[in-house]
């Protein structure tokens, strides 16, 4: 490839494979990095976009009036699934199984319960987080499949950067901790390499998960062959279940009927708080996350507790207490079936992929690698730019790939701050009741990212990287003013209430500003400093100062 | 409780890292160090690691969550340090010192 004609080296030629596949689907990738790095804070984001579960605040008796609204609403229903408010939820969720239910997920109805008061609340129609975090494996507007596809393919051009990029990197101990701040070129190269090599685990372990979850879909054949194309089959067995008994949830609810069929009298729940003691004194920390009832208002009705956050990185690690519904009475749990290694492990790997834990530490530490990953993105795409600027000034004009290059990564990096703001602003400014409203909210925020790719293509380089990192910016700063001026919890309430999830958008969002709002001041104090010299800063993505000190020579 | 312990000694560890190489040397004390300190700093570094590896073991987690947790840490920790040496690196060893003794700290109130 070389054009004189020798040989190339190895490192050559990884650097050409890192610089091509980075590129290639890096807007992408990066679009991949920013949702799915926010869909850590999920449950978060969903609670903040539904304004109207903000009233409720948790106290002593919400599982008591929990329960209570349930035997009111569905006092037939074979099961009650509880989720009480926690720090990543402040309303209750109720799911509940009617008589004859469809089996799995399909046959669960969903009611979300005032933790104050117990009263059945309406939120808003809206997709919330799970729509970033669809987005971020599936994309949007396209099908399923195909959506997975794409973002399997760009994982795996993510794994080959990862690999030629550690192997193109020539001092990869000798920089490890070197940042050479406003160098032009070289600070752009030490801030892909510092984000790129200090998160390499991260990065790694996210990449490859990643690739696992697609990989029923991209590699379907170890599956196929073994269970002659029985996919249905594979799932029932390495959740555990026997083949024949897949529909086993189906069966219990059967089962359930049955049992209240035989009983003519029917019984009354027994008072939880004892329940609730009980367990609080078990788990002092965390205290109960989860109620199930199995057989409501029957003799043979048993309530679980589940501890809150024990969602460990292995599914189903948690604790759990098992009573009599009727006389309150221990029972013992059924045996948790022990997991093979294999198991284990391709369940961790998924668990960590997934957040799926509810440490908060753990999850902040996973939020943090995730913007780390997001910046090593971005930074690699505007190094591209950056290193073709001699290149540029030697021809004396800007050569259309170079330009196009420009405004994608405007609109891909820039843009999609904004988008996401857009869609947040969206969430409270669309009147309530029009149709189809989750919809309006997820149009609105390609209708926003759309304009600003025409922004980024009509307007100059500089300007437009100012312009959408400010708006992005005020934006993302204003959100918490937002959520309390449109019958949201504010920020002082919500923090003094407890509820986290509300508090936590507020904090981050702030945050999100700030990020944007230093990004765009040195981005222009870098200008201001320069103009001189702007024939020579080209793009003005940053100026070369005169710099004089570091004792190291430049390489 | 021990996770934040891990966090507060992975600074200091990579901060004995960094300064048993030359380059780091350079900035902080402003003269290369002999080669027996430069041992010194990477023993203790590498040290300083393992006791951050035990205190994420010993926070009650899983083996798979503690090290990812670790390895989250490990980032944070090694980001700090890069981020002083280039800004203020005569500042390093005071900030690794503080850091250090907060996990002492953390560590006493804490057992």
């Amino acid at each position: 490839m070389r054009p004189d004609g020798k040989p190339e080296g190895l490192r050559q030629s990884m650097s050409w494979l890192h610089t091509w596949s980075g590129l290639l689907l890096g807007w992408l990738l990066y679009a991949v990095f920013f949702t799915g790095t926010l869909s850590y804070f999920l449950d978060e984001i969903t609670d903040w976009m539904r304004p109207e579960l903000h009233q409720s605040i948790p106290g002593p008796q919400t599982a008591a009036l929990a329960l209570a609204t349930m035997q009111k609403l569905t006092p037939d229903a074979t099961s009650w699934t509880i989720n009480l408010p926690g720090e990543r939820q402040t309303a209750v969720e109720a799911n509940f199984r009617q008589p004859g239910a469809a089996a799995g997920r399909a046959g669960n109805q969903r009611v979300q319960l005032d933790a104050g008061t117990g009263e059945v609340l309406q939120p808003r129609e809206t997709r919330g987080g799970s729509f970033l975090y669809r987005f971020h494996f599936e994309l949007y507007a396209m099908p399923r499949v195909w959506g997975r596809w794409i973002v399997g393919i760009a994982t795996m051009f993510m794994f080959v950067a990862i690999i030629s990029g550690v192997i193109t990197h020539k001092k990869i101990f000798t920089e490890f901790f070197t940042f050479r701040p406003r160098k032009g070129q070289r600070s752009w190269l030490d801030a892909h390499n510092a984000t790129a090599v200090l998160a390499l685990p991260f990065h790694i372990i996210i990449t490859f998960s990643g690739l696992l979850l697609l990989m029923f879909m991209l590699m379907p054949w170890g599956i196929d062959a073994v269970y002659n194309g029985d996919t249905q089959k594979y799932f029932a067995e390495s959740r555990g279940r026997p083949a024949a008994a897949a529909g086993a949830s189906g069966e219990r609810g059967d089962a359930g009927r049955a049992g209240r069929a035989q009983s003519a009298e029917p019984a009354q729940l027994t008072a939880i708080a004892p329940l609730m003691a009980a367990a609080q004194a078990r788990w002092p920390d965390r205290g109960v996350g989860t109620i199930v009832v199995q057989r409501p208002g029957t003799p043979q009705a048993t309530i679980e507790l589940r501890e809150q956050g024990a969602r460990a990185l292995v599914r189903g690690g948690g604790e759990r207490l098992l009573f009599n519904g009727v006389t309150g009475a221990p029972q013992t749990p059924p045996e948790a079936r022990a997991t093979s290694s294999a198991q284990a492990v391709s369940g961790a790997m998924m668990g960590i992929h997934l957040g799926r834990f509810a440490d908060p530490a753990l999850r902040w530490l996973l939020f943090l690698s995730g913007v780390i990953g997001t910046v090593m993105a971005g930074s690699g795409m505007v190094l591209w730019v950056v290193k073709r600027l001699p290149e540029r000034r030697k021809l004396g004009r800007t050569p259309r790939g170079h330009r196009l290059v420009e405004v994608l990564n405007i609109a891909a990096i820039a843009g999609l701050s904004v988008a996401t703001a857009g869609y947040f602003w969206a969430n409270r400014l669309l009147p309530v009741d029009i149709a189809q409203r989750a919809d309006m909210e997820i149009r609105s925020f390609f209708v926003v990212w759309g304009l600003c790719l025409l922004h980024a293509m009509l307007r100059p380089h500089r300007r437009a990287w100012l312009e959408q990192l400010w708006l992005a910016a005020i934006a993302f700063a204003a959100l918490p003013l937002l959520n309390a001026a449109t019958g949201g919890a504010a920020l002082p309430a919500a923090m003094l209430h407890g509820q986290w999830s509300v508090a936590g958008f507020d904090l981050v969002a702030l945050a999100l500003g700030v990020l944007h709002g230093f990004a765009a001041w040195k981005l222009g104090a870098s200008g201001a400093i320069a103009l001189p010299q702007r024939a020579a800063s080209g793009a003005g993505m940053r100026i070369p100062r005169p710099v004089a000190q570091s004792p190291e020579k430049q390489q | 409780m021990s996770a934040w312990i891990a966090g507060a000694l992975a600074l200091p560890a990579f901060t004995a890292l960094s300064l048993a190489m030359e380059r780091h040397q350079d900035q902080v004390f402003g003269r290369a160090l002999s080669v027996n300190t430069t041992v010194a700093w990477r023993l203790t570094g590498i040290a300083l690691l393992g006791l951050s590896l035990a205190s994420c073991l010993a926070a009650g987690w899983s083996g798979a969550v503690a090290v990812t947790a670790w390895v989250g840490v490990l980032t944070l920790g090694a980001m700090v340090t890069g981020w002083t040496l280039a800004y203020v690196p005569r500042h390093l060893l005071r900030l690794a010192g503080v850091s250090l003794a907060a996990a002492a700290l953390g560590f006493v109130f804490s057992s």
